[in-house]
């Protein structure tokens, strides 16, 4: 039976799936030959060349995890995972957290969230966690089914949100749930903390290797490590170019090209796709290509994003030459790749996984922002509250104080959501942004 | 003794006080560097300043937390915020890295249910000392293992005082009304551990008044008065509890056993019952609250939480549904922190004691 599923998971992979999505590439050319293709808003720049081969690739990935059950052993894992350690297991790992951010984007969110909430789940509750426990109720995905996972694996890295999540997945799929427990680092790593961290990281090899059915392969691990590392270090790269200015991407473009270096890291199509990524956009830098045209303010996102205002977000602020170039949200998979250390795999993964900007104080977050607004000539700032993600939103009237006060910084608050629409009212958030946006002529 | 009075009374002693927020902690280490503890989410006060560090969605228990910290100044010496959620790990970053609060912050961070490998209690001792070591040096003070160890002997007596009050009440033995058993109870959030300790030992005679009719298990955060009295208007007798506060903070089974004393505080701690907060299993809360009513004789369980509070509400409808596969009705009771209805609470609680009696 194993072999049969694997044999239908190659045979997606390799001639089903290419085969879909060139049908697909001959259909859009075909419809866009004789359909009027609808006209690029004039402050739009060229489109950049590697979004068709971002979309191939996510949605090679959402394909291919139809046929992934039985085939290869599934993880679900979320965003802070040490996914390395899977990898080299052999692991399909899937990302509920992007799926939710994937149905935000489609206007899903509250379709998928409804079975959950029937069920009993808060609407107060994180929407990320609504969609995919709605999912697992028997909500009807855009991208289709996720595969059934064979364990869970969660770091709470980013918040504890995903451990109560990830607690209610695992009880109602019936697999066991693997923790990656990272303790809140208040200053720095203690020696216990650094201890903790690097053995569980050690322990959680054994269990998954009982469900992957197969060993440890030390020197692959290394391997992937490594191409984990370059491709996160790519990735900081690829947001280094938005200091150019004109910006050749935006921090909303930069929000969809995130999605290889959270869902694929440590596995080569990632790695070659920010090889890609970073070519264009370095041409685009010397040439002066610019993602909006008339760029006359840049600004900074904090928090991840209004997923299902993405396009009337970018359209109000591009219209006025106003463009985000710098997110804390896109640089949390960048900002910690360097402690990686293939001499020490453990110590330093723990680290990287530990010291990412959620799991560190409003200290950290203030000066890792003050740096961004002096490498990317910020002119303002735009706060997402988002009543999904509390780690991220808690402090925010704080933060958007200090940036005002300390740091001269002209700032907006805005309380909104990641993909629930229940929780945003557009009328005033249009009015408070357009304010915003006079305040910095 | 409210918490005002003992305040003034530490003040008035010279002793230094520790003001901790919400959730679980190791109760030895105040004891150990001689400092008073007075847990802050308590009593009720009025939001006024909160409100412009704190988003409206964040729940009520760390809003009043944030306003105790501002009605605190000067009160207390300084802060220790065990990490029971990312609201409260939030807080002490927005005290501490944003208000300005010059008061010396610590956080004390439960390895979580689950952590992969068998390294919690090492970690946890690890944690303890080095926790220890920096309170005491922002306080002004120190503890040797022979405090520490004190103060393990000294928990472990409180604990057996706070078990055998529960025992008399799960056997009938007190009766008295929800809001004294808790009024006692919640003496240990800001007395001192051997005051503590005489009150409850003293409790098992002192308590008296009648008891209710209908026995239930509580769960949830926090004994919140206003829902106490409505039980003891409604006629209803906790007889066991599963509050995060109160009855997950206690050794049932006593305390385990170690020559070195920070080890014995982590064992201690790791063998409190399971708990939202750290994510226990739904299985292992589920079990646990099963025995509760198996061994207290409680018809049902209440669980009463506060809005917003994910640790809570996310375990709620599978957690619900394991006990109701094992025929143990339950009851969700949703409110803010001392807030000014109960209308509809009560209706909703009537309709559940009206099914169960």
């Amino acid at each position: 039976m194993k072999l049969v599923r694997k044999g239908n998971y190659h045979f997606w992979r390799q001639v089903g799936i290419p085969g879909m999505l060139g049908a697909d590439g001959l259909r859009r050319a075909m419809r866009r030959t004789v359909r009027k293709r609808r006209p690029r808003p004039e402050w739009a720049g060229p489109p950049l060349e590697c979004t068709n081969r971002l979309r191939r690739i996510m949605t090679t990935h959402y394909l291919l995890a139809r046929h992934a059950s039985g085939a290869q052993p599934v993880a679900w894992v979320t965003s802070g995972a040490p996914v390395e350690i899977l990898r080299t297991l052999g692991f399909y790992t899937v990302y509920p957290e992007n799926h939710g951010a994937v149905c935000g984007a489609r206007k899903q969110g509250v379709a998928m969230s409804a079975p959950a909430e029937n069920a009993g789940f808060s609407p107060d509750l994180c929407s990320y966690a609504r969609i995919d426990i709605g999912l697992a109720l028997g909500a009807n995905s855009p991208v289709g089914q996720l595969p059934r996972p064979d364990v869970m694996v969660c770091s709470t890295n980013i918040c504890q949100t995903v451990l109560y999540w990830y607690k209610q997945l695992a009880h109602h799929y019936g697999v066991p749930l693997l923790v990656f427990d990272a303790p809140f680092v208040t200053d720095e790593l203690t020696p216990a903390t650094l201890t903790y961290l690097a053995d569980q990281l050690r322990a959680l090899i054994a269990p998954l290797e009982r469900v992957a059915g197969t060993a440890f392969d030390h020197s692959l691990f290394l391997e992937i490590l490594g191409r984990a590392q370059r491709t996160s270090l790519m990735w900081g790269e690829v947001l280094d170019t938005l200091q150019t200015r004109p910006s050749p991407m935006t921090i909303f473009d930069a929000f969809f090209h995130m999605a290889p270096v959270v869902s694929l890291r440590g596995l080569p199509v990632a790695e070659e796709y920010y090889e890609v990524l970073l070519a264009e956009l370095r041409t685009r830098a010397a040439h002066g290509v610019a993602a909006v045209k008339g760029e006359r303010h840049r600004l900074l996102w904090d928090n991840i994003a209004v997923w299902f205002k993405l396009a009337d977000h970018a359209r109000l602020f591009s219209e006025r030459g106003a463009v985000f170039v710098a997110a804390t949200y896109t640089n949390a998979w960048a900002e910690t790749a360097g402690f990686l250390d293939p001499q020490e795999p453990f110590e330093s993964m723990a680290r990287t996984y530990s010291l990412v900007v959620l799991n560190r104080g409003l200290a950290h977050r203030f000066k890792l922002m003050r740096s961004m607004i002096e490498d990317y000539s910020i002119d303002g700032a735009v706060f997402h509250s988002t009543r999904s993600c509390k780690p991220y939103s808690m402090g925010q009237y704080d933060m958007k104080r200090r940036f005002v006060d300390e740091l001269g910084i002209k700032s907006v608050i805005i309380e909104a959501d990641t993909t629930d629409p229940r929780n945003y009212a557009d009328g005033p958030t249009q009015t408070r942004l357009e304010a915003f946006l006079e305040s910095l002529e | 003794m409210d918490r005002r009075q003992a305040l003034q009374e530490y003040r008035a002693s010279g002793r230094r006080v520790l003001g901790v927020l919400p959730g679980r902690y190791p109760r030895e280490l105040p004891a150990a560097l001689g400092l008073a503890h007075m847990e802050l989410w308590d009593p009720p006060v009025e939001l006024l300043a909160s409100a412009s560090h704190l988003q409206p969605f964040v729940c009520s228990v760390v809003q009043r937390s944030l306003e105790q910290i501002f009605r605190a100044a000067d009160r207390v010496d300084g802060y220790l915020y065990p990490h029971l959620c990312d609201s409260v790990q939030n807080l002490f970053t927005i005290v501490r890295d944003c208000v300005g609060d010059p008061r010396p912050a610590h956080m004390f961070y439960p390895p979580r249910a689950g952590a992969a490998g068998d390294g919690a209690p090492a970690y946890l001792t690890g944690h303890l000392r080095e926790l220890t070591l920096a309170l005491g040096e922002s306080l002004g003070c120190s503890a040797g293992e022979s405090e520490m160890a004190q103060a393990l002997v000294a928990s472990e007596r409180a604990n057996g005082a706070l078990a055998a009050l529960y025992q008399a009440r799960a056997e009938g033995r007190v009766g008295p009304s929800n809001t004294e058993f808790y009024g006692l109870v919640r003496q240990g959030e800001y007395r001192p551990i051997e005051v503590a300790t005489g009150l409850w030992e003293e409790g098992m005679e002192a308590l008296g008044g009648g008891a209710g009719e209908c026995p239930v298990v509580l769960s949830g955060l926090l004994p919140d008065s206003a829902l106490l009295s409505m039980l003891d208007e409604h006629r209803v007798a906790v007889v066991e509890d599963d509050l995060l506060s109160c009855g997950r903070r206690l050794l049932r089974g006593g305390y385990p056993q170690h020559d070195d004393p920070y080890a014995g505080v982590a064992a201690a701690f790791l063998e409190q019952p399971p708990c939202s907060s750290i994510a226990s299993s739904i299985e292992e809360r589920g079990t646990f609250l099963q025995g509760l009513v198996k061994d207290s004789g409680a018809r049902a369980i209440v669980f009463h939480t506060i809005k917003f509070c994910e640790m809570e509400l996310f375990d709620h409808p599978f957690l619900l549904n394991w006990l109701k596969e094992r025929g143990i009705p339950t009851v969700v009771l949703e409110s803010e922190l001392h807030q000014a209805q109960y209308g509809q609470m009560e209706t909703r609680l009537e309709a559940f004691l009206e099914m169960i009696s």
